[in-house]
């Protein structure tokens, strides 16, 4: 079986001044995935870089858990759009030999 | 070192107010994210200046000395001696917001440091309490290969932050395409994990094949008479030449396929894409009498129905 390193949510919000109320925010809107062991959530490691990132859209960007996830669908559109424009730009270089 | 205009910088007139500064700030930090333009060179560039302006604009002594010394920043020093400056102890302690996951003092321009010095941390580490460990921050690094280098798993050398790194990059690896190494990051805090390092890859086509995904494409000039009566040619693939057989009547534009000549696929050892050779036939030019003749007689035959 996979070890995943898990972070505890109080540490993680202490450590950015966050409320605890923020992270069940962020996962309500699917944005993440929350490990619950007893008493205690945690957060996997491998989803801190994301976090991190939300945290700094929500602090130095004022944006709330809602308009976040809206950013973030529209962030994997944009990638999407990018991905399919750089696959057309290929293509059409083959033209251009 | 150039003088910036942070005023400039922040669409705004010499004498905006507080209210203004923050409002312009704040339009233009959303604007410029690098977390809402993933890289965006540009917009980065931009928000660190953003950042820059509204650091020294938003704070009174800070503007002070700026609207004073702005233009003429090279007697700010003087201003220091005189014992006007202070030196802003202060500044570090203001608790006023900052950008933690991406800037550190060293982004700030030379303009900056020189009439505010280095000593700021404009960045904040949050609450340190005691005895929790907390992971470094990540690093970011850009590696640019040529497309005939990734054509094979290669080891490659790279300094990152005064650290030397040495990294397999495996065949195929595609143009953009980010790795993470785990570990190579900042250091953790009070014995934390340190973070990661994420290589972005960018590949420049030394070549003369055009890559799509894991095949390759290319161009080959066919004479008349081999497309016409079918031969064979010999054609370039990524690792030496092949000869084709050509189809009598091949046309122009027509393409062939050769199967597992193209990209080696990203961790899939022995595997690979296909080669996809496009014809484009070249007509004889400067004719000789017979030549011509020979030709006329074709039309002929063609136009008066075999």
């Amino acid at each position: 079986m996979e070890n995943r390193n898990l972070i505890t949510v109080s540490s993680f919000c202490t450590y950015h001044g966050l409320e605890i109320s923020f992270i069940s925010k962020v996962q309500e809107e699917g944005l993440l995935e929350i490990s619950y062991i007893e008493e205690d959530t945690y957060l996997p490691e491998d989803s801190l870089h994301k976090l991190e990132q939300i945290v700094r859209l929500y602090k130095e960007l004022n944006i709330n858990p809602e308009g976040i996830g809206a950013i973030f669908h529209l962030l994997e559109k944009i990638e999407h759009l990018h991905e399919e424009n750089e696959k057309l730009k290929t293509r059409l270089r083959k033209y251009e030999i | 070192m150039e003088f910036i205009d942070y005023y400039k910088v922040l669409e705004l007139e010499r004498g905006a107010s507080e209210g203004e500064i923050k409002k312009a700030y704040r339009r233009l930090a959303r604007k410029y994210h690098p977390d809402l333009n993933p890289n965006d060179k540009t917009a980065e560039e931009k928000f660190k200046q953003v950042n820059e302006a509204n650091e020294v604009l938003s704070d009174p002594v800070k503007r002070k000395k700026y609207d004073q010394y702005g233009k003429d920043w090279r007697h700010a020093e003087e201003f220091e001696r005189a014992g006007g400056g202070r030196r802003q102890a202060q500044s570090s302690q203001d608790g006023r917001r900052a950008y933690s996951g991406h800037f550190t003092e060293e982004d700030f321009s030379d303009f900056f440091s020189s009439m505010f010095g280095g000593e700021q941390r404009f960045y904040q580490q949050g609450q340190k309490s005691g005895g929790v460990k907390y992971k470094g921050p990540d690093y970011k690094a850009e590696l640019h290969l040529r497309l005939s280098d990734v054509y094979t798993t290669q080891k490659h050398t790279l300094t990152v932050n005064e650290k030397q790194i040495r990294i397999t990059v495996p065949a195929g690896i595609a143009d953009g395409q980010t790795i993470k190494i785990r570990g190579y990051g900042g250091e953790g805090m009070n014995g934390g994990p340190k973070g990661d390092l994420y290589i972005t890859f960018h590949i420049i086509n030394d070549t003369t094949f055009q890559r799509e995904g894991d095949d390759l494409h290319s161009k080959v000039q066919l004479d008349l008479y081999t497309a016409v009566l079918g031969g064979e040619v010999v054609v370039p693939t990524f690792d030496g030449k092949v000869k084709i057989k050509i189809k009598a009547g091949t046309q122009s534009g027509s393409t062939i396929r050769l199967k597992g000549k193209g990209f080696p696929v990203y961790k899939q050892d022995g595997q690979f894409g296909d080669l996809y050779v496009n014809i484009n036939i070249k007509l004889p030019e400067n004719l000789t009498a017979k030549e011509k003749e020979l030709f006329t007689q074709l039309r002929d035959l063609q136009s008066h129905g075999k």
